[in-house]
């Protein structure tokens, strides 16, 4: 029987030529995947091996260092070279800095006239900054596990701390070194930075170790901020934190809209500085050992009342807000008034306890934060060295009549008796305007502030009513030379007054 | 001893046939005999039948899915165990340990990226593989225990996935974890709007049980690297056999009663085959039939059937040098992301979990408890009982189960597509609930939004058509087209249409900058 | 049908034979059931959850600082001092100040300053934490203690 006839046969054979056809395809299907991968892994081999950025770095650095080596001692470096991955690992800073494996010529002298990656350090840094003991990314930053520049750089969104141009590398001396240590020794730009941190009144709004005023965030990690934690919205330069502090202290609102900070007006210079400064502010942990110390000096400084004179404290932690503090003033950016704190018309009334109490305790709900250890962190020394500032240009009292009320105003006993109902009228007449409804404040401070209410005694309310303050908008109110209130008007007014610290309007 | 020394060189000559007869005891000749021992002879080929249906070889029967999947479960494990090599679970060296690797460790990234790709691959491959059976209707007579058992293996591999996610501990993982950990907590919305949370808490249990903790940490890794390593693998590998090895014992591949005939007789295969006597023992039953057959089979082999060495083994080995080197070339342009160093503080923005769970992400903007574990659950469940529930065994094996089942199918994903888009679209543009009614119960969000809608007008276009139709089969096709046309759309506008705060974006490019 | 195939009466041996199969599964579940204790500690490795946050003159009025590393927000007002979480209550990513409120990165959630839900899918408002005065005077958030919105601590 031939399969031609037998239908079933004829079928089987289909079916076995079907499978045969089948197969065929898959050999060669295969035969073909098989070479691609192939390829493909030798793709990959090549790109590991043959082509890393670091074995094509340091074959030129081997040319180098053999067009260098004009003696014995010369050769024999450039005979011991060996291509291979370097490292620097530090375990105490948790650094492995693999940075070494292309910047070949740190510390060959031989190097300063041939270009990166190839070039010495430049400066005497490394004399004392042993690399092994500091790394690199310590002052550099930048990722230093990274074996391509590219990723050392670190500038992608995979890495929180970019490469920073080498402008900024001085906000690492902070780390360990107080400002005075490094100034003259090349942390020029970060001492200055520091100055400015501390002239310009940064801490007026912003904490740092505990002190300073709670206006603006706490900023002390500020060099060590993650990317995410920023917008860069309005950001024009790079994304990069150092970019965004440059450009905030030049824009703060163009930055951060909506942003409080009054514009610190820098020049490029001291931008640069300052820049440098909040970048050596971080909450990285450096081991004691690695702490100079003038640094040791420095942290405790921060907590103790330093040496600070009673004009700097007053700059530092005052001046943003009070200027020179010898005049009332509206400011244009904060968009209210500040009183004159250093006007004689204040100081010829106000005790050193009204003062000192005033500052430690700030006015709740206005702009005066507490300046209190416990707040501010200003210690009651320094209090009173900025009480004995502010004083320092105080005026004796001009009249007999004012002298005689300065003595009633230091005396915290006296009590004065009125009736607030019809005080309540005298002062809708006389102070709303200035002093707002039920002593809230609108243009003049706030009456009902409880702080104040607290500390200022009813003779100095009676002596700043009846004499005013000279040097503001405070015109004295009684008799004829004034606003021709009469003594038993000051007494109703004063106890409507002392009536508002009940009513808590706050 | 001169004996003794020629013996020795006798054998010494032998030594390579000894030593292949010794391993795998069989001829060299290609003889149907052999072939059958080269699969039957060795313990993971046995896996195979001996002989399967000519059918099987074709592209169209399978797409090689199944054996995709598998392929790249296998380059799973070998990427894994050479990554294990370096990679330390602990918070303080997770993330240096994987630095290191895609750094300094020879072939690191390399193998990195395989390990990745094939994850994104394998699952991929599951789920098209499910698709695949389902609509062949390969879950039907006597398969249906074997669907089960993909359910559970579909389970294992995204487990596999969401808890290999967290390892690298960068802000990618970190986040995706956080947000995985407190879906499990999400029982809590219903307890918490019921008020019976202080005595009643599945959801802090739950989360508790996954991350040793409250929040992310050095518990959760450890955890999920257990998991990650050894549990699932270990489940999946015994769960995979038994899946294998029901493929053999089900059957082998399912196929249409006409394909089964007999060659020349046309008649059903049924009809062909000797029926058993009624007294004989039904073990021997297998065996008697091949020798009642009418016509011996001595010197010809069944035309059907093909031997599995080396016609279905080299079909394989083909499915997975494609899988391996779709893995390498992509792994040579494309690296597996690292983003940077886990910070409890500050969220990713957005915070993507992978990209198969995007779908269920996009639920979860609605409503956690609901798109997070109800209404996953609620689909694996009925998922695992379609075969219980749809009992009809005309169509098996046919792709769509015809013409009918192919009309069904189109329409079913131009509703899905429809009501998927209208999910996203009005919550979108119009808000939800709280933003029309601020002081709503919760208990409304959850039991009213966009995901338990999506899944009701799914279950109710699915009834309607098995009212209609009357066919379980078209009702089925139904439910399953929906859910698969709703999870693809969900998947892409929550991978590609989600940026900063979930906001809705129509391209990458227009995410405010960060 | 031979009497091999016919179902034979229960015999002793049989019943021992079920008993023991019986007692061995119990067994097992029960030590799969007591293994089960294992993942939950009886106490979390974590820190703890209530902390001090110091003296309440370190609050004057008018506070808002987060507590670092607690993603806790901690107010100070005329009312006294409170301390709001920062968890969102949807699927616990970190909110963080904006406009008129907190909003969360994640979902989309929107809170109003006081921590109400606005917007997005967070089921509740974000938890008020307790604010205690401990013996020495220091303040004390507790993390594990919830009180109402608008409780504040009256130093």
């Amino acid at each position: 029987m031939s399969t031609e006839d037998d239908p079933r046969m004829r079928l089987a054979e289909d079916a076995r030529q079907e499978v045969a056809r089948i197969d065929r395809r898959i050999s060669i299907a295969l035969l073909i995947t098989a070479l691609l991968t192939l390829a493909g892994l030798f793709a990959g081999a090549l790109q590991e091996n043959i082509l890393p950025q670091w074995s094509l770095v340091q074959e030129q650095y081997l040319q180098l260092l053999e067009e260098k080596a004009t003696d014995d001692w010369g050769k024999q470096v450039a005979d011991r070279f060996a291509l291979q991955v370097s490292q620097v690992v530090v375990p105490a800073l948790g650094i492995t800095d693999r940075c070494v494996s292309c910047h070949n010529g740190l510390d060959d002298p031989r190097m300063t006239d041939v270009d990166q990656p190839h070039s010495s350090h430049p400066g005497h840094y490394l004399e004392w900054h042993e690399a092994s003991r500091f790394g690199c990314t310590i002052c550099h930053r930048g990722q230093g596990r990274a074996l391509t520049f590219e990723e050392a750089k670190g500038i992608s969104d995979d890495w929180d701390q970019p490469l920073l141009p080498p402008a900024l590398t001085q906000s690492g001396c902070g780390l360990c070194h107080s400002a005075d240590e490094v100034r003259g020794q090349g942390g020029e730009l970060y001492a200055q930075g520091r100055d400015l941190f501390t002239r310009r009144g940064c801490q007026s709004c912003h904490k740092l170790a505990g002190r300073g005023g709670i206006a603006g965030p706490a900023l002390d990690a500020e060099g060590s901020k993650s990317r995410e934690a920023l917008t860069f919205a309005n950001v024009k330069g790079p994304h990069t934190l150092a970019q965004f502090l440059a450009e905030h202290f030049d824009d703060p609102q163009g930055v951060v809209p909506g942003s409080e900070m009054k514009p610190p007006q820098l020049t490029l210079h001291e931008n640069l500085a300052l820049t440098i400064y909040m970048l050596s502010l971080q909450d990285r942990s450096i081991p004691a050992s690695y702490l100079s110390p003038g640094t040791h000096l420095e942290l405790a400084e921060e907590r103790l009342p330093g040496n600070e004179s009673g004009a700097e404290l007053f700059s530092r932690y005052c001046g943003v807000c009070h200027d020179t503090g010898r005049y009332g003033r509206y400011d244009d950016f904060f968009k209210l008034f500040i009183p004159a704190i250093r006007g004689k018309g204040l100081l010829s009334l106000a005790s050193s306890d009204y003062l000192a109490e005033n500052i430690r305790r700030g006015r709740p709900g206005t702009r005066m934060p507490p300046w209190g250890e416990a707040s501010g962190g200003l210690t009651d020394v320094e209090i009173a060295r900025l009480v004995t500032f502010i004083r320092s240009e105080v005026q004796p009292p001009e009249t007999a009549a004012a002298k005689k009320l300065m003595e009633r105003t230091l005396d915290p006993d006296l009590t004065l008796r009125g009736d607030a109902l019809r005080g309540g009228a005298i002062y809708a007449r006389h102070c709303t305007g200035c002093h707002g409804e039920e002593g809230r404040g609108t243009i003049a401070p706030a009456i009902a502030n409880p702080v104040f209410q607290e500390t200022a005694s009813d003779g100095f309310l009676y002596a700043t009513i009846a004499l005013g303050r000279p040097d503001t908008a405070m015109p004295n109110f009684l008799g004829v030379q004034g606003m021709g209130l009469v003594d038993g008007d000051v007494r109703d007014l004063i106890a409507y007054l002392r009536s508002l610290a009940q009513g808590g309007t706050l | 001893m001169k004996r003794g020394l020629a013996a020795f060189a006798a054998n010494l000559r032998n030594l390579p046939a000894t030593v292949r007869q010794s391993v795998i005891r069989r001829g060299s000749s290609g003889s149907a005999r052999n072939s059958s021992l080269a699969v039957f002879g060795n313990v993971f080929l046995h896996l195979h039948a001996t002989r399967i249906h000519r059918r099987t070889l074709r592209f169209t029967a399978t797409m090689g899915l199944g054996m995709i999947a598998a392929s790249a479960f296998g380059i799973l494990c070998v990427t894994g165990l050479l990554l294990m090599v370096y990679y330390k679970p602990s918070t303080d060296l997770a993330y240096d340990s994987i630095k290191d690797i895609v750094t300094v460790v020879p072939s690191g990234r390399f193998v990195r990226n395989i390990h990745r790709f094939a994850a994104h691959i394998m699952v991929a491959a599951v789920l098209l593989h499910m698709a695949r059976v389902f609509f062949a209707g390969a879950y039907k007579r006597g398969r249906e225990f074997n669907w089960v058992v993909g359910i559970v293996l579909l389970i294992l591999t995204l487990g596999l996935s969401f808890t290999g996610y967290l390892l690298p501990w960068d802000q990618l993982g970190y986040w995706a974890i956080t947000v995985g950990s407190n879906i499990a907590a999400s029982p809590r919305e219903l307890t918490d709007a019921l008020g019976i949370t202080g005595w009643f808490d599945p959801g802090g249990f739950q989360k508790e049980l996954l991350l040793g903790a409250s929040e992310v940490g050095q518990e959760a890794l450890t955890r999920f690297y257990l998991l990650h390593v050894v549990v699932l693998p270990v489940a999946m590998v015994a769960l995979l056999a038994v899946h294998f090895w029901r493929v053999r014992k089900d059957g082998g591949l399912a196929r249409p009663d006409e394909i089964r005939t007999r060659s020349g007789e046309g008649a059903p295969a049924t009809d062909s085959l000797p029926t058993a006597p009624a007294e004989a023992p039904h073990k021997t039953y297998g065996l008697m039939c091949v020798v009642a057959d009418r016509r011996p089979a001595t010197d010809l082999d069944p035309v059907d059937t093909v031997p599995s060495w080396p016609f279905l083994l080299r079909a394989e080995l083909l499915v997975f040098m494609v899988t391996f080197f779709a893995c390498v070339a992509l792994s040579l342009f494309w690296d597996a992301p690292l983003k940077t160093l886990a910070n409890a503080a500050i969220p990713e923005n957005p915070a993507k979990a992978p990209w198969y769970f995007l779908g269920l992400q996009e639920l979860v903007s609605y409503s956690a408890l609901m798109g997070g574990l109800v209404v996953p659950a609620l689909s694996m469940l009925g998922l695992g009982l379609i075969p219980y529930l749809d009992r009809e065994t005309a169509d098996a094996g046919h792709y769509f189960a015809g013409r009918p089942g192919r009309r069904i199918a189109w329409l079913s994903a131009l509703f899905a597509a429809l009501f998927a888009v209208l999910a996203v679209a009005v919550p979108v543009n119009f808000g939800w609930l709280r933003n029309w009614f601020p002081d709503i119960d919760q208990l409304v969000i959850i039991l009213v939004n966009p995901g338990t809608l999506l899944t009701f007008f799914y279950a109710a276009w699915s009834l309607i058509v098995l009212w209609r139709s009357g066919s379980t089969r078209l009702g089925a096709i139904a439910l399953f087209t929906c859910f698969l046309v709703g999870f693809v759309i969900l998947t892409y506008v929550g991978t590609s249409l989600r940026g900063p705060n979930w906001d809705f974006y129509w391209s990458q490019a227009d995410w405010p900058v960060h | 049908m031979s009497d091999r195939l016919k179902p034979e009466p229960v015999s002793r041996r049989d019943f021992l034979g079920t008993a023991g199969l019986l007692a061995s599964g119990v067994a097992l579940l029960g030590s799969a059931v007591a293994a089960m204790r294992l993942p939950r500690p009886r106490a979390l490795p974590e820190q703890g959850r209530a902390f001090r946050i110091g003296r309440p003159e370190e609050f004057p009025s008018g506070t808002s600082e987060i507590v670092p590393g607690r993603n806790v927000l901690v107010l100070s007002g005329p009312k006294g001092i409170a301390a709001i979480s920062l968890v969102c209550t949807h699927l616990g990513c970190i909110v963080s100040p904006a406009s008129g409120g907190f909003s969360c990165p994640c979902h989309g959630s929107r809170f109003d300053q006081l921590g109400g839900v606005t917007q997005g899918p967070a089921p509740r408002a974000l938890p008020w934490l307790a604010v205690r005065k401990a013996p020495n005077g220091m303040l004390v958030v507790d993390g594990s203690q919830e009180v109402p919105p608008g409780t504040f601590h009256v130093a």
